[in-house]
C-alpha cells in the first residue's frame, strides 16, 4: 500500500472514530498500521505465477481493504459499505456498474439504509413482542423500518440465520427487506455468535473471489490467493503448497498433480474408475518372485527387491533382474510388442493402460509408505548419534531427503498420467529420458535411506545423500519445466483429444 | 418458549377466527394441529373442504411450521400445481421466506390465496403447472372434478 493511500485511509479511520457508533471499530482498521508481510507467505509456482497463503487475519484485512475502498468511493459508512459488498457478492465492478448511477434506487431494492439512525435499542413500556408474545417493559430493537421486537427474540432470530449461513440478514418482519449490518448484529448477539457471523462473512468473501480459495485440507484455515490468467490455463498447473503442508492444484482443488494437466487427471480418474476390476487386480499388493515364485508383499518404498528365499534381486515393476537397471534405468518406457497389431489392439490398449497404471500406482504406494521411511531415518539418526558426537541438526539431512523423495515421487506419479496421453515421437523420447533419469535417481536415494546406516561411513553417506537429493530436485525441476514449456509451445501430441 | 407462543396463537384464533379456515391441536399435543380450509369461492376448489396437518418445530417461530394436506379417505387428493399427491405444499413462506412475525392464521390465509392464484412458475407438480399455463379450462374443470370427488362434504360422509 502506498504512503498516500495509507494516509487517506487513516483519515477515514479518524473520522469514523469520532462517531459514537463506530467507537469500538478500531480493529477493522488495524491493517493500516500492521505490516502485511507478517502473516503472508509468497511462493512461486511453476516459476510463472505467484501465490500467497493468507491466514484468517490477513483475509479479514484484505476484506476490510476492499470495504474501505468502496466506503471511500460511495461515501458510505464502513458497515453499510460492507453490506453493499455482501449484497453484490463482493464484486466491486458490479457495484460500479449498478450502484453508482442510482444509489437510492438500488439501496431500496437491496434493503440498505444509507443513513442509519443511531438509537436502535429502546426500552418500551407495555410492549408485546410479535414473535414470542412477551409482554411488559422490554428492551427492544428496531431497524429504520420501525419493526420492533424484543432483544431476546431478535437474538434468537439472528442466531438461527447465522447458523443457516445467511450473511445478508433481513428484518424479521414478513416481506420487509431491510438488512442488518454487522454493527447491528454485534450489538444484538453474544460474542461467540458474532465471531461465528464474522467467520461466515469471511467464508463467503473467499468463496466469492475467483482469485481466492480455501485450502481443501480438513480443518485447515488458510486461504490461497493466486491469480491464474485464463490464457495460461492450457499450460500451467498452479500447484499450491499450503502452510499446513497440503499440496493441491489451485484450479481443480485435487492434490498436486504437476506435470499432468487437470483435464488429464479427470480423464485418468475416469479411466481408473471404468477399469476398476483390473485396478483391483493391480492394487493387490502381492507379486511372485520371478525366479522362485515365492509370494512377496511389498512393504517398503524401493523397487529394488531381493527375494528372501532365493536371494534373486529384481525390479518390482518389470520383474526383470535388477542388474539390467543398475546403470541404465529403463523401466519406464513402454515397449510395444512385435505381434500382429490389429489382432491385439484391444489387448495393447489395456496393456498400455496397465503399464502406466502400475507405475502410477507404485509411486502412489511408495508415497503412502513415506511415514515408515521417516521412522527408518529416525532410527538411523539415533543409532548414529549414540556412536558419534554428531548433533541432530547435522543428521537432519536424512529427513530432508525423505521429503525430497516424496515430492519427486508425486511428480513421477503424475508423469505417468501425462505419458499415458502422450503420443510417441522424438519429443516424447526426450521426456522419457528425463523421466527415467529422475526415476533411477529416486530409487537410488530411496535404497540408501532404507539401509541401516553404519556410523563409521556417515560422512560419506551424508555426501552421497546430499548430492543425490540435490540431483533429484534439479532433475525434477527440469522434467516439470520441459513438460510445461512443451504445453506452451504445443510440442506434445496426445492420443486422446484433451479439452484445452 | 415455543409453547407460550403457540398457546397465544391458539387464543387469538379462538377470539378472532378467520372466516374461511379454522385450526387447533389434534389432542393434548399442542405441537401438532389440524386445520380446515374451505375452498375459496372464486376458485375451482369452491365447495371443497381441505384438511391440513400442522407440525410445529420445537424452535418455532424461529423455524417455520410444517403444513401438509391430509387425506381423510385413502383417495383424498387435490389438483393443484403447488400441492403434490402426498399433500406436500410448496409455499415460499413455509420455506425460505418464513418470518417469525408470521402466524398460523396468516399461513392458512396464504394457502387459501394460493388455491385461488397458483404459482405455476415454481411448481411442485410440473404437469399440472403446464396444463394451468396452456389450457386453463381443462385445469379448472379437472380441479373442480377432483374437488367434487375427493373434498366435498357429501362425499366424505
Amino acid at each position: 500500500m502506498s504512503q498516500s493511500e495509507t494516509q487517506y485511509l487513516s483519515d477515514i479511520y479518524e473520522e469514523a472514530d469520532q462517531d459514537n457508533y463506530f467507537s469500538d471499530s478500531t480493529e477493522d482498521f488495524d491493517f493500516i498500521q500492521s505490516n502485511e508481510a507478517d502473516n503472508v507467505f509468497s511462493c512461486k509456482i511453476n516459476s510463472q505465477n505467484l501465490y500467497t497463503i493468507l491466514d484468517l487475519d490477513s483475509i479479514e484485512k484484505k476484506k476490510n481493504n476492499d470495504v474501505a475502498q468502496i466506503s471511500v468511493l460511495t461515501e458510505l459508512e464502513f458497515p453499510i459499505a460492507q453490506l453493499l459488498l455482501q449484497s453484490f457478492s463482493w464484486n466491486q465492478e458490479s457495484i460500479f456498474e449498478k450502484f453508482i448511477d442510482a444509489p437510492e434506487k438500488v439501496a431500496k431494492e437491496l434493503g440498505l439504509v444509507l443513513n442509519q439512525d443511531n438509537i436502535l435499542i429502546k426500552n418500551v413500556e407495555n410492549f408485546v413482542c410479535p414473535i414470542l408474545r412477551e409482554e411488559g417493559t422490554l428492551e427492544t430493537f428496531a431497524l429504520s423500518c420501525g419493526h420492533r421486537y424484543c432483544i431476546g427474540c431478535y437474538r434468537r432470530y439472528l442466531v438461527e440465520k447465522i447458523k443457516e449461513n445467511h450473511i445478508c440478514i433481513q428484518c424479521p418482519e414478513f416481506n420487509c427487506n431491510i438488512l442488518l449490518s454487522y454493527k447491528d448484529i454485534e450489538v444484538l448477539v453474544d460474542v461467540s455468535d458474532y465471531l461465528l457471523y464474522k467467520q461466515k462473512v469471511l467464508l463467503d468473501y473467499v468463496n466469492s473471489a475467483p482469485s481466492l480459495k480455501w485450502c481443501p485440507a480438513p480443518d485447515c484455515q488458510y486461504a490461497i490467493e493466486c491469480s491464474v490468467t485464463s490464457s495460461s490455463l492450457s499450460h500451467t498447473i498452479p500447484t499450491i503448497k499450503c502452510k499446513c503442508e497440503h499440496s493441491f492444484c489451485f484450479r481443480c482443488g485435487k492434490p498436486g498433480h504437476s506435470p499432468a494437466l487437470c483435464e488429464m487427471c479427470r480423464l485418468w480418474d475416469e479411466k481408473c474408475q471404468n477399469d476398476s476390476e483390473t485396478r483391483n487386480w493391480i492394487v493387490s499388493f502381492t507379486k511372485e518372485c520371478p525366479k522362485c515364485k515365492a509370494t512377496i508383499e511389498k512393504n517398503g518404498g524401493c523397487n529394488h527387491m531381493s527375494c528372501v528365499k532365493c536371494k534373486f534381486e529384481f525390479c518390482w515393476i518389470c520383474l526383470g533382474g535388477w542388474n539390467l537397471h543398475q546403470n541404465n534405468y529403463k523401466c519406464n518406457i513402454y515397449k510395444k510388442s512385435n505381434e500382429d497389431d490389429s489382432a491385439i489392439s484391444s489387448k495393447a490398449s489395456l496393456d498400455r493402460y496397465l503399464h502406466h497404471y502400475t507405475r502410477f500406482n507404485n509411486h502412489a504406494q511408495s508415497i503412502k509408505l513415506t511415514g515408515q521411511l521417516l521412522l527408518k531415518a529416525d532410527q538411523n539418526i539415533s543409532s548414529v548419534q549414540r556412536k558419534t558426537s554428531l548433533s541432530w541438526i547435522e543428521l537432519h539431512f536424512l529427513h530432508n531427503a525423505v521429503t525430497t523423495l516424496a515430492n519427486a515421487r508425486t511428480v513421477l506419479q503424475w508423469t505417468y498420467v501425462f505419458a499415458f496421453f502422450l503420443k510417441r515421437n522424438n519429443n516424447s523420447i526426450i521426456f522419457e529420458d528425463n523421466q527415467s533419469d529422475l526415476e533411477s535417481a529416486v530409487e537410488q536415494l530411496n535404497s540408501i535411506i532404507e539401509k541401516t546406516i553404519d556410523s563409521e561411513s556417515i560422512e560419506e553417506i551424508k555426501k552421497t545423500v546430499l548430492n543425490l537429493s540435490s540431483y533429484v530436485s534439479k532433475r525434477q525441476q527440469v522434467l516439470i519445466e520441459d513438460v510445461l514449456s512443451g504445453y506452451a509451445d504445443n510440442r506434445w501430441e496426445f492420443i486422446e483429444r484433451l479439452k484445452r | 418458549m415455543a409453547l407460550r407462543r403457540i398457546s397465544k396463537e391458539l387464543k387469538d384464533l379462538e377470539r378472532d377466527p378467520p372466516s374461511t379456515c379454522s385450526a387447533g391441536p389434534v389432542s393434548d399435543d399442542v405441537f401438532h394441529w389440524q386445520a380446515t380450509i374451505m375452498g375459496p369461492s372464486d376458485s375451482p376448489y369452491n365447495g371443497g373442504v381441505f384438511f391440513l396437518s400442522i407440525h410445529f418445530p420445537t424452535d418455532y417461530p424461529f423455524k417455520p411450521p410444517k403444513a401438509s394436506i391430509i387425506s381423510i379417505s385413502f383417495t383424498t387428493r387435490i389438483y393443484h400445481p403447488n400441492i403434490n399427491s402426498n399433500g406436500s405444499i410448496c409455499l415460499d413462506i413455509l420455506k425460505d421466506q418464513w418470518s417469525p412475525a408470521l402466524t398460523i392464521s396468516k399461513v392458512l390465509l396464504s394457502i387459501c390465496s394460493m388455491l385461488t392464484d397458483p404459482n405455476p412458475d415454481d411448481p411442485l407438480v410440473p404437469e399440472i403447472a403446464h396444463i394451468y399455463k396452456t389450457d386453463r379450462e381443462t385445469y379448472e374443470s379437472t380441479a373442480r372434478e377432483w374437488t367434487r370427488k375427493f373434498a366435498s362434504k357429501l362425499s366424505s360422509l
